[in-house]
């Protein structure tokens, strides 16, 4: 009777899943779509003046995701805590961060754009073209970061739905300008970037939609209420993230030469081809990671362990089935896919049937190691997630594929993805063992999970109706009984559960489906945690018109010692906390 | 929960044995309903009575609303959770509770 059956979870994490997909799918196709716009209309030069702004791009992406996912992690932490000064402190700063840099960029990346077009090539040619493409991004730096790091603060905010309109829109409006910029007005390369300025500017308006909706729950505040260390624990969060990013281009840079070294031009196609496929898998791969990630926050700051367990295990199902999914098809169709890239010189396609074959063998192990760099950032657990970055963007894979490609020859380069994943999950065993054994048994296993010791725990689900809530009711006061709490204690928890329940199933006329109840006995205290996905209600703050009133909440505000309450992810988290 | 009655002319006794709460307060407010008209002194005895929540205090009150117009009400034999709960709530102003 009355097991914890994870329904609203599993709703929350299916209402951010398909969003956070179709993000992740937005701009994936659109840099392919673009590549090919430029490469069809303008010619390979102007390709080629694309691929330049590559580690720029890489820069932007760098930037956003260190204070916007550092940001909005930090936000749902601070939510789930209560500390929602704390939580408007960083959504505050993490927003200013990313006007204040984009400013900068706009104003030294022009200033010094001669001498960062010098760097990046010695062709005349391709230097102008850089400069005509990339001054426009620098120009709009301020607005692309506001457009690529709100709607991590809007999913965090409950709107994933809106978060992947605003992307959508902005890659879609881009794709059909750049052809307008291209084509119709002849703006060249340049063209390609207001293609992008016009998509976020069209954007811009669901963002100021999300800003003046009364619905949002974060605020800004004045900046001189906002603590300088701040900006260390945002940089410090995002950190793993957007270092993933600079550790790809090293990667990327340093395999090639690799490749290049001992297979040629063949190989390096071949990788190109392999680098193309991991894009399309990562649409899946970010997916799942950055839907399960503001749940697991949230969760994993409330304490209400099993639910992060569900997420996580559910996300690493979700994962491995995708990428068997991937797998199968790279494995059975790798001529296909190397038609679709031009491959038809025999010895280009013999070397690219085996790069796809055994590279591919690594997409579970990306996916499992991304998985945990997003989890283990979500749980604050900042040094293991940046050493995920490292060790699986560089430390094992670039001296396994120079060692085994020495050793086995070229298809040592291609099993060395393979073994950077497997020695990643290896290295995360053990960390995850040593935290476990430094905190004395306080969080253990793979997911760090925290256990609550020798506190007594219920942890149940109710259906919505009065019966379950009179049921969990004297469940819980045998619970209390059962554990030495005094019976008056017991019996007024038992009292404190039905004021708070029957209140929640009579508020919402929309029937209440399930409520998750979390009881813990500690030493001092008991708290009783409830979840439910209805109309938003504050217990704390309810005060009823009648001077006089004995409604339930005006009851459960007399009996209980306190009332916390936040709306987390669309759902009521209320905590009632009855002293010993 | 088990509600028996002592009719003695005017004078009822309700004995409550259980818990009086949101499925059981209704059941209790039915039988008041039925009884208190003509009745002058109702007296609840709370003896056996283990559990109150917030239904079962909206019904004491309002029957007290009724007993204020036609007589008194006096509620006896509180257990110490059920008389928290009236300190608490200030039921204790609004209400006769004999020890």
């Amino acid at each position: 009777m009355f097991k914890r059956n994870f329904n609203i979870l599993s709703k929350k994490y299916n209402e951010f899943f398909l969003p956070t997909l179709l993000i992740s799918m937005a701009i994936n196709i659109t840099v392919i779509v673009e590549t090919i716009i430029v490469g069809i209309t303008l010619g390979s030069t102007n390709l080629a003046a694309m691929a330049l702004v590559a580690p720029i791009f890489a820069l932007f992406a760098m930037i956003y995701l260190l204070f916007a996912l550092g940001g909005s992690t930090l936000v749902s932490v601070a939510k789930a805590e209560r500390k929602n000064d704390d939580a408007n402190m960083f959504f505050t700063m993490s927003i200013s961060l990313l006007l204040l840099i984009g400013v900068l960029i706009a104003v030294f990346g022009n200033i010094f754009i001669d001498n960062i077009a010098a760097l990046v090539t010695s062709n005349e040619t391709l230097a102008q073209l850089f400069k005509a493409y990339v001054s426009i991004f620098f120009m709009g730096a301020p607005l692309l970061f506001i457009i690529m790091g709100m709607p991590f603060f809007m999913r965090v905010d409950d709107k994933p739905k809106l978060a992947s309109t605003v992307v959508i829109v902005v890659n879609i409006v881009n794709i059909i300008m750049d052809l307008v910029f291209i084509l119709v007005f002849g703006l060249g390369i340049a063209g390609a970037a207001l293609g992008f300025v016009a998509g976020a500017l069209v954007g811009l308006i669901f963002i100021f939609k999300y800003i003046l909706s009364t619905e949002r729950t974060m605020h800004f505040i004045s900046l001189s209420k906002c603590k300088l260390s701040s900006i260390y624990d945002i940089t410090s969060t995002g950190l793993s993230s957007a270092s993933g990013q600079f550790f790809m281009f090293l990667k990327l840079t340093l395999i090639n030469i690799i490749v290049y070294s001992v297979l040629g031009a063949p190989g390096l196609a071949a990788f190109a081809v392999c680098y193309q496929l991991l894009s399309v898998v990562f649409i899946a791969i970010s997916g799942i990671s950055q839907s399960m990630s503001p749940i697991v926050s949230i969760f994993y700051g409330e304490k209400d362990y099993s639910g992060v367990d569900f997420t996580i295990k559910r996300s690493l199902k979700i994962m491995i089935t995708a990428c068997i999914g991937f797998i199968i098809i790279f494995e059975a169709f790798p001529v296909a896919i190397l038609n679709l890239f031009g491959f038809n010189n025999p010895e280009y396609l013999t070397v690219g049937i085996n790069a796809i074959r055994i590279y591919s063998l690594s997409l579970i192990g990306t996916g499992i190691t991304f998985l945990m760099l997003f989890y283990t950032q979500a749980i604050q657990r900042k040094t293991l997630s940046f050493a995920i970055s490292f060790t699986q963007g560089l430390l094992i894979l670039i001296p396994s594929a120079y060692i085994l490609s020495k050793v086995i020859g070229a298809n040592g380069i291609w099993i060395s993805f393979l073994v950077a994943e497997i020695g990643t999950i290896i290295m995360i065993y053990f960390a995850t063992k040593l935290i476990s054994k430094r905190s004395e048994g306080k969080f253990s296993g793979f997911f760090l999970l925290g256990n609550y010791k020798d506190i007594p725990v219920l942890d149940v689900t109710i259906t919505g109706s009065i019966d379950d809530a009179l049921g969990l009711s004297e469940k819980l006061i045998n619970f209390a009984e059962e554990n030495k709490i005094d019976e008056k204690i017991a019996l007024r928890i038992g009292m404190a559960v039905e004021e708070m329940a029957v209140n929640t199933i009579n508020y919402n006329s929309d029937e209440i489906e399930f409520i998750d109840v979390l009881s813990k006995i500690g030493e001092e205290e008991i708290t009783i945690s409830f979840k439910d996905s209805g109309i938003e209600f504050d217990p704390s703050k309810h005060s009823s018109e009648e001077k006089e009133s004995f409604e339930n909440i005006d009851v459960l505000q007399k009996i209980a010692d306190d009332i916390s309450y936040a709306r987390l992810i669309g759902l009521n988290s209320t905590v009632i906390t009855i002293k010993k | 929960m088990n509600i028996d009655k002592i009719l003695e002319d005017n004078k009822l006794i309700i004995r409550l044995d259980g818990r009086l709460d949101t499925n059981t307060a209704p059941k209790l407010e039915e039988e008041l309903k039925k009884d208190l008209p003509n009745i002058t002194e109702l007296v609840l005895d709370f003896e056996d009575l283990k559990y109150i929540s917030s239904a079962g205090l909206r019904v004491i009150l309002s029957t007290q609303k009724i007993m204020n117009k036609q007589g008194n009400l006096a509620i006896e034999n509180v257990n110490d959770f059920v008389m928290e709960v009236f300190e608490a709530t200030g039921f204790v102003n609004i209400l006769t509770i004999k020890e």
